[in-house]
């Protein structure tokens, strides 16, 4: 089948933003697993009717935003917050690369809590997405995706540096 | 207002998207679960055809048998009725390919509006399998007592679930209504 070897393709080249995005609206291991089969069989659909017009990224996580859009809205509440585990204790690489990971999971902690409309626009922007290809992605007009990325980036310095924040769900 | 443009969300994004030791790839389902999936729900809408087929049928040898009229009209208007849902869930059962997070919501609320229509009416065939079940006891040749109290333990049964149902998608719809205020509070200038 010549759809096969196109997706698993595709998956391993996005792989990482797909468990990103993932990870940015499920803490439980075990439902972020069902959430990632759910939108790989959302992909593996809609592949096919990919056309080609803007960027296969891009309609990736378009795809992949509209799949935790239902998961957070069949979850009820805000994710629950997993134990994270003690990269400490398995750096195997060095310092360097434990404070590296440590960096990393404070900041998933802290994109977590965003209400999901900031969350959205802030996961986009950190896989590198544009303004514009985030005002496609989200069905926004441009302006809002910029006042909603300036209220995140507020709240995640707030949260990172480990001061109260207005923007809670 | 790009990321490259920004120092800070410049420093985020290294950090987002170092490589992660979490990241070892075992978290990520196969194609072949992908798959798997895919012929599970079709498999499960084959199953609901041929259970309503089974179930003309038998309607149809009965009625070609002599069988009373109206448990006959009875039975054939809950076996279209099941028939259409089963086609219905098939064909609302993915929308994941919706343009954008607006139109998925969209989507969702729409699709939770019909399984609650889905639910009333199924309190209604409920109700009228009731009926069906009194009319065939009521019948010349009414069914076994205990095939009869078998059918009104299903008709009951049925009932709980579809309340559960309906209190888990009630839920949904006011989640979903809550989220797409979040998304698009007042005062946000959305296309």
């Amino acid at each position: 089948m010549g759809r096969d070897p196109d997706f698993e393709r595709v998956l391993a080249e996005h792989r990482p933003m797909l468990m990103r995005i993932v990870a940015s609206h499920e803490a439980d291991p075990e439902r972020r697993r069902d959430l990632l089969q759910d939108i790989l069989l959302a992909l593996w659909r809609a592949l096919p009717g990919y056309r080609g017009d803007g960027e296969l990224r891009a309609f990736l996580a378009r795809v992949a935003h509209n799949r935790c859009v239902s998961h957070v809205a069949r979850a009820v509440a805000e994710p629950a917050t997993a134990a994270l585990h003690d990269q400490l204790a398995q750096a195997a690489d060095g310092i360097e690369a434990a404070e590296r990971q440590q960096r990393q999971e404070r900041l998933l902690a802290a994109v977590r809590r965003l209400p999901l409309g900031l969350r959205q626009p802030v996961v986009l922007t950190l896989e590198g997405f544009g303004p514009k290809d985030i005002a496609d992605i989200l069905g926004l007009n441009p302006n809002t995706v910029s006042i909603r990325l300036t209220r995140a980036k507020a709240a995640l310095r707030s949260a990172l540096m480990g001061e109260p924040s207005d923007e809670r769900e | 207002m790009n990321v490259n443009d920004d120092p800070q969300w410049r420093a985020l994004a290294q950090d987002w998207t170092a490589p992660s030791r979490a990241d070892g790839g075992a978290d990520l389902p196969s194609l072949a679960e992908v798959r798997r999936r895919a012929r599970l729900q079709t498999a499960v809408f084959v199953a609901e055809l041929a259970v309503c087929a089974a179930a003309a049928a038998a309607l149809a040898w009965r009625a070609v048998h002599g069988a009373a009229w109206l448990p006959t009209l009875t039975g054939a208007a809950f076996t279209a009725f099941a028939l259409l849902a089963a086609i219905w869930a098939w064909r609302t059962r993915d929308a994941g390919s919706a343009d954008s997070v607006r139109d998925a919501l969209r989507t969702s609320i729409g699709q939770t509006r019909t399984w609650l229509r889905w639910i009333a009416a199924g309190y209604a065939i409920c109700a009228g399998a009731l009926i069906h079940l009194a009319v065939m006891v009521a019948d010349a040749a009414p069914p076994a007592p205990a095939i009869a109290a078998a059918a009104a333990a299903f008709v009951l049964a049925t009932l709980v679930a579809l309340a559960i149902a309906h209190r888990r998608q009630r839920r949904r719809l006011s989640n979903l209504r809550t989220l797409q205020a979040d998304l698009y509070e007042t005062g946000d200038t959305d296309r």
